[in-house]
């Protein structure tokens, strides 16, 4: 490996054994690795900085647009705009960096926007907030009777209004929280990574009145809310709750509750309507759950029906992967691995595919199918970093 | 988190690791990608090690990276975060390993070949360091996946009695008992046929080196 360091003595056992341990990582598999480990962060900012500026230029203006900023005004005139959810999974970008996910019908009002603090409203619906950490800035989320206290984190607020009272719940993601009573400051629950806090029924809430579709600045302003009999009761120890969507789960790397999540039958059922970044994520909840005949599925599904995907090509590779290493389906991984060079094949992951596709063809009934992917390898990859066990491949048994 | 002095790192240009955490929890795409650059490898060659074959180095590798750079803002020491890397990458490695194990155990996955060390053995390597990484990967699919894992980091890795502590995330007491288990049944491996342990399968403890 080209970064093992210097052989070294252990002080216990003579030389160091990992000193000679040969183990390379060229930098096609590395660049291979790293487009798996983006696609699985999720994509959401970009690769390059410039890149990453532009959208952030691009989305600034279109916030402001939103917020019907003039030119020239300052970031305090969102006070009192309101960031409502026209449609599902609907994101906004606020000029510091947050990121908001609004479920259909949330409404949410900017109460206060300022340097040192920020509180945002739920007026109904749910919301989930991606907040970096900012020091000397204070993010709060108000929901009912409750503020939610941002460290710099990814977490989930909903507020219903029921027949039977208000309810508010916080999932958080990542990160922490702190969770207030709004009346009894001194008394935060925290909330951390995967745990869930849920307050339903609160006496104090208008008991089936639907919400405005213009927030009632008046009633739900900061820092008078309405106080209800139970103010003085503890808040309730938190849970982990079953409320988390699948995709909010998966998020979170809860790949096996991500999967119970979708229930009976609903990995089929969201195969059947999902676009090429659902079925990645699919695969990827399958894969990582130990369902890998599910994987199979989404993986393959993707390659076949979104060809023109970008993600297209390493499906197919990852495919061949899991059929080769796990499924023991050599036939199915050769055809998927061949699959992949076609679909990308200025990919960083070329290399590994047909020197992978040489493997599954070896020991095959046609050795000159595995002798031709051994030639094309070797004549495109001479010195590759698999050559060596590649030229050794395709001899008859 | 103990803090984790002697892994296997070397000296870097550019921003200390500290600076590209700052970065990367502020959002920027960059230093994400800079740190996978900067300790990919370092992750891959542990995850080599500790499995003993390549086969699902990838997997762990970005399996681990995933979790760390999703959870940065868990890293109380940014510089530390090679350290925090490598725990990682040892608890996904004994994740696979027993997922692996279970899968054998149910006969829903062939018995592994013994893992050949001749394969890996550097070519510069002393007749003694070969005999050496034969005597410990010889054994290896036939310990205890915690056994195994410790033996690694302390044998092929060198790393000192807390560190293998710290990575392992089990007690100083506990890890020295472990390394002395397993130093014990390489001893009588070396001597007789291991008898297959209660935590393996039959069929893998068949499948081991002469």
């Amino acid at each position: 490996m080209s970064d093992r360091p210097p052989v070294a003595e252990h002080p216990g056992h003579g030389p160091l054994l990992s000193s000679y341990v040969a183990h390379d990582v060229g930098e096609r598999r590395l660049e291979r690795q790293w487009a798996a480990v983006s696609a699985r962060l999720g994509g959401r900012r970009a690769r390059w900085p410039l890149a990453l500026y532009a959208a952030a230029a691009v989305v600034a203006v279109l916030v402001a647009l939103h917020f019907g900023l003039r030119p020239g005004a300052g970031a305090a005139s969102l006070e009192g705009a309101t960031l409502e959810g026209l449609g599902a999974g609907q994101v906004i970008t606020l000029p510091d960096g947050a990121e908001v996910r609004l479920a259909a019908r949330t409404l949410l009002r900017v109460s206060t926007w300022t340097e040192r603090r920020v509180v945002l409203v739920v007026e109904r619906g749910e919301a989930t907030f991606d907040v970096p950490h900012r020091e000397g800035r204070a993010w709060v989320i108000a929901a009912g009777e409750f503020d939610v206290r941002v460290v710099g984190t990814r977490f989930v607020v909903k507020r219903e209004l029921g027949v039977e009272g208000e309810a508010v719940s916080v999932d958080v993601l990542r990160g922490r929280v702190e969770i207030v009573r709004r009346d009894a400051p001194d008394a935060p629950r925290v909330l951390a990574a995967g745990e869930s806090w849920r307050r339903g029924g609160v006496p104090g809430a208008t008991s089936g009145t639907p919400p405005s579709e213009e927030p009632d600045a008046a009633a739900l302003a900061l820092p008078t809310p309405a106080v209800s009999a139970s103010a003085a009761e503890p808040l309730a120890a938190p849970s982990v709750a079953p409320s988390l969507s699948w995709e909010d789960l998966a998020r979170a790397r809860r790949y096996k509750d991500a999967y119970d999540a979708l229930g009976p039958d609903g990995f089929a059922r969201e195969m059947g309507s999902a676009n090429a970044e659902t079925l990645f994520r699919l695969a990827e909840i399958a894969r990582s759950s130990g369902h890998l005949r599910d994987a199979d599925r989404a993986f393959d599904r993707l390659r076949r029906q979104f060809r023109g995907d970008s993600r297209a090509g390493l499906a197919a590779f990852e495919l061949g992967r899991l059929r080769l290493d796990s499924l023991h389906d050599p036939a199915g991984a050769a055809a998927a691995l061949a699959d992949a060079v076609a679909l990308a094949p200025g990919a960083s992951f070329r290399e590994d595919a047909e020197a992978r596709r040489v493997q599954a063809l070896d020991g095959r009934a046609s050795i000159p199918a595995c002798e031709s992917a051994r030639d094309a390898y070797l004549a495109r990859y001479p010195s590759g970093a698999h050559a060596a066990v590649v030229r050794s491949r395709c001899q008859p048994r | 988190m103990a803090t984790v002095t002697r892994l296997p790192t070397r000296p870097v240009a550019g921003p200390p690791d500290a600076e590209l955490v700052a970065s990367a929890r502020a959002g920027d795409a960059w230093a994400r990608e800079a740190l996978f650059r900067r300790h990919a490898r370092l992750a891959a060659g542990l995850a080599f090690r500790l499995l003993g074959r390549d086969q699902e180095v990838d997997d762990v590798v970005q399996d681990a990276y995933v979790i760390v750079l999703e959870r940065l803002d868990k890293l109380e020491d940014p510089q530390a975060f090679a350290a925090f890397l490598a725990t990682v990458v040892v608890r996904r490695v004994r994740r696979v390993l027993r997922r692996r194990r279970l899968a054998r155990a149910l006969g829903l996955l062939p018995a592994l070949s013994p893992i050949d060390p001749d394969a890996f053995a550097s070519s510069t390597a002393p007749p003694d360091v070969v005999a050496e990484l034969r005597s410990v990967y010889g054994a290896l699919e036939r310990l205890p996946i915690d056994e195994r894992l410790a033996l690694v980091l302390r044998r092929v890795d060198g790393l000192p009695l807390e560190e293998v502590a710290s990575l392992c995330d089990c007690s100083l007491a506990t890890v020295k008992r472990r390394i002395s288990a397993a130093e014990a049944r390489l001893v009588a491996s070396r001597s007789a046929p291991v008898e297959p342990t209660p935590a393996e399968s039959p069929r893998v403890a068949r499948g081991g080196r002469p």
